[in-house]
């Protein structure tokens, strides 16, 4: 067969060549490139000119190669589709025949410009596949053009070089390429085995992380239960939805409301809320937020571009997403919310890769102004804003409205009780006086909020007040103020509303959580510190709505309170408006269990 | 299929593509001592190097040999079809109705004469075709 083309070379020389590439990049089993080394050798002694035996090669290969994406595009895409409807794939399951073809759409590129010149014998079905997936012919011609000035331009150059021993040169390019794909091929089995072997010890981690949420939700459940039923044998377990509500250990108020949205939803589905980030994440967070705060805020001003937010996201989404994927395939919910901005992509990307997607929601967190990597995926089936400002900013940075909703920000039930009742007897407890001014200072759990200089200005204020310290799980901070008089120390506890509930003013870090747990409690809120960058935007939304003041200096806390002290009345006006701001947001809560509803039917 | 299986055949594949590059690479090793040997012998002036690619242009080029003393002991007449340069090998013995193994042993016979004469430096033509082959020079 060779010698025949090498003859039809010699005998009619530029025309023949280019007839036999052109057929051979149509994918006829003929070997074009083996013709281009023989042609190369004859023009070094001067047979042909190597400079038109280049142009007739490049140019018989791409339109070789246009040939064959023209007829995969005009028979390929309807023998796909069929096949499709007849669902024949008998020897590979549809859904991974689905899998590989949106791989080939992503990597179609690379994979155009590798096999002209690299692993050529694919050159031929990778350009039936580009046009039976109606891959766009422009950048194909791009990508293809590319490839086969190697294509022409390495054999050519091969044959011309090593004349007399053109063909043993072909076979040591041959072997070499042969040994780069075994190595390859290797390669790409090792990374597969290796994953997979972790995957597999990671599966185990999870099966028992999961477990664990779900007993607790069944033991959640059965507290529930009326007490009435005589039954004593083990209540029949009901299948209920399942969602799965995705974190990140880094901050609290995520997590807030998550369990927000999980007591929410709680009556009628399986809550489960997991953290699919490793725990070192959480772990550099907290050492971050105590050691190196600036760090954070930099961090997230650089990032807060689209550029930076796509590239942050993508890094996390690769680390993630098997992770998640994992998580997902474990838990098997039928809806995923998210609310946190550094899993959305990830859970996004993981959720495209399962049989069958999961609805997807992404719940905002902030109340001014969201970061930029909460809008790199734009997909998803539905966006909660939880205020105006940000229903406004995320219809500005392209979330389509049909899937945008306007639905208040979620608190836990423990901030939505009436407790003013119970005040007295809260502070009387703690050892502070009912009729006194009372502050709740947050210590800020991650130990952020830089509060030992705000409480030690507070107390300097020349006015009867006294302090409720929340130092959570902050040890060093609760101890060095233990034994002050008029200040009372509260460790961690999980039920925190009925203390703020029974202070006058809550002060503390500007954290969007904890603003709102204010405004359901009707407490006016003290700014006193922030996350600069991340909750800078949180403040003007304090001022905006008057639900309470911003005083970043000690000083200025100084001086409100003085006067707060000195006149009663400041304290009622705050509270007439927050009241009007909450009424607002129990309203639009409203909405979120008909949404839930809606997407899980 | 379950997990444990999916491991062990991903792990025998595993083994599989190991044996394949390592295999690979010994081929392409030999390709790289083949080829040096086959250009050495080449420059040499070998001819058990001819391939039924070349053409008389050619061979006259690589194994110094005149065209014309080529032409007029092989007996090749220049068809209307040919190009400039001539036909290869594989068309020539077509045309003389000769196998290609027994039309290259002939061209080596050519060449081998031409270097005997010049060496003896006697000759001033070159012995037709099946002088050649008859008078029991087919062996050095």
């Amino acid at each position: 067969m060779n010698s025949f083309f090498i003859t039809a070379l010699q005998q009619y020389g530029y025309p023949a060549l280019w007839v036999i590439v052109c057929i051979a990049a149509a994918g006829a089993p003929v070997s074009g490139n083996l013709l281009l080394y023989a042609a190369g050798a004859f023009a070094a002694f001067d047979e042909f000119n190597i400079y038109v035996l280049f142009f007739v090669g490049f140019s018989a290969a791409v339109a070789g190669d246009g040939l064959a994406y023209w007829l995969g595009r005009k028979f390929g895409a309807p023998l796909l589709a069929w096949l499709a409807r007849k669902q024949r794939w008998r020897f590979i399951s549809f859904a991974a025949l689905e899998r590989s073809r949106t791989y080939f759409r992503r990597r179609a590129a690379w994979a155009i410009f590798i096999s002209r010149f690299f692993i050529v014998v694919l050159g031929g079905p990778i350009n039936w596949l580009a046009g039976a997936e109606r891959y766009p012919y422009r950048r194909f011609l791009i990508w293809d053009a590319s490839g086969q000035f190697l294509g022409a331009l390495i054999p050519l150059g091969v044959g011309y070089i090593f004349a007399t021993s053109w063909s043993e040169a072909e076979s040591i390019l041959g072997a070499f390429s042969s040994f780069a794909l075994a190595f390859l091929a290797t390669l790409i089995i090792s990374i597969a085995l290796v994953r997979r072997m972790r995957a597999h010890k990671r599966s185990a981690v999870i099966k028992a992380r999961v477990l664990l949420a779900q007993t607790e939700v069944q033991s959640e459940l059965a507290a529930q239960q009326p007490a009435e039923s005589d039954d004593t044998s083990a209540p029949a377990k009901i299948a209920r939805p399942t969602i799965l509500i995705l974190i990140s250990h880094s901050g609290g108020g995520h997590l807030n409301l998550a369990q927000a949205l999980k007591e929410m939803l709680g009556s009628a589905y399986d809550v489960l809320i997991m953290d699919p980030q490793s725990p070192f994440i959480e772990r550099s967070y907290t050492l971050l937020s105590r050691r190196f705060m600036p760090f954070l805020t930099w961090q997230f001003t650089l990032t807060d571009n689209k550029i930076a937010a796509w590239l942050l996201q993508n890094c996390l989404a690769f680390v993630d997403r098997q992770h998640v994927s994992q998580l997902i395939e474990e838990v098997q919910p039928r809806l995923i919310i998210t609310t946190h901005a550094l899993v959305s992509y990830a859970a996004a990307r993981a959720n495209e890769q399962l049989r069958q997607r999961v609805p997807l929601v992404f719940q905002f967190t902030d109340l001014g102004r969201l970061h930029m990597s909460w809008f790199v995926e734009k997909h998803a089936d539905a966006y909660l804003a939880p205020t105006r400002e940000i229903f406004a900013q995320a219809a500005r940075q392209g979330i389509a409205r049909e899937c945008l909703y306007l639905t208040g920000r979620p608190v836990r039930g423990q901030f939505s009780r009436d407790l003013a009742a119970s005040r007295a007897e809260t502070l009387s407890n703690l050892g502070l006086d009912p009729a006194c001014l009372t502050i709740f200072l947050q210590g800020g759990a991650k130990g952020s909020a830089g509060v030992a200089q705000t409480l030690e200005g507070m107390l300097a204020v020349n006015v009867p007040l006294q302090i409720i310290l929340a130092a959570g799980d902050n040890a060093e901070l609760a101890g060095r103020y233990a034994n002050l008089e008029r200040v009372s120390v509260l460790p961690f506890t999980a039920e925190l509303a009925p203390f703020m509930a029974a202070a006058d003013v809550i002060a503390g870090k500007a954290g969007a959580s904890f603003i709102t747990e204010a405004f359901m409690l009707e407490k006016p809120f003290l700014a006193t510190s922030l996350i600069a960058g991340q909750e800078t935007p949180s403040l003007r939304f304090i001022e905006q709505h008057e639900l309470g003041w911003v005083c970043l200096q000690t000083t200025a806390q100084q001086e409100l309170l003085a006067k707060l002290a000195s006149n009663s009345e400041l304290l009622a006006e705050k509270v007439s408006s927050i009241r009007a701001y909450k009424a607002w947001n129990v309203e639009a809560n409203q909405a979120i269990q008909p949404l839930i509803e809606r997407l899980l039917s | 299929m379950s997990e444990r299986v999916k491991l062990i055949f991903l792990y025998v594949l595993w083994l599989l593509a190991l044996a394949i590059v390592a295999l690979s690479a010994a081929n392409a090793l030999q390709t790289v001592k083949d080829f040096q040997q086959e250009n050495t012998a080449t420059k040499a002036g070998d001819v058990n190097t001819i391939r039924p690619w070349m053409t008389i242009h050619v061979i006259s080029h690589v194994y110094h040999v005149p065209e014309d003393y080529l032409n007029n002991s092989l007996h090749i007449v220049m068809q209307s079809s040919d190009r400039a340069h001539g036909a290869t090998l594989y068309q020539l013995a077509s045309r003389q109705h000769m196998s290609l193994d027994r039309f290259v042993e002939t061209v080596k016979q050519v060449i081998r004469a031409y270097r005997k004469e010049h060496i003896s430096s006697s000759l001033s033509s070159p012995p037709p075709l099946f002088a050649v082959l008859l008078s029991g020079e087919t062996k050095e």
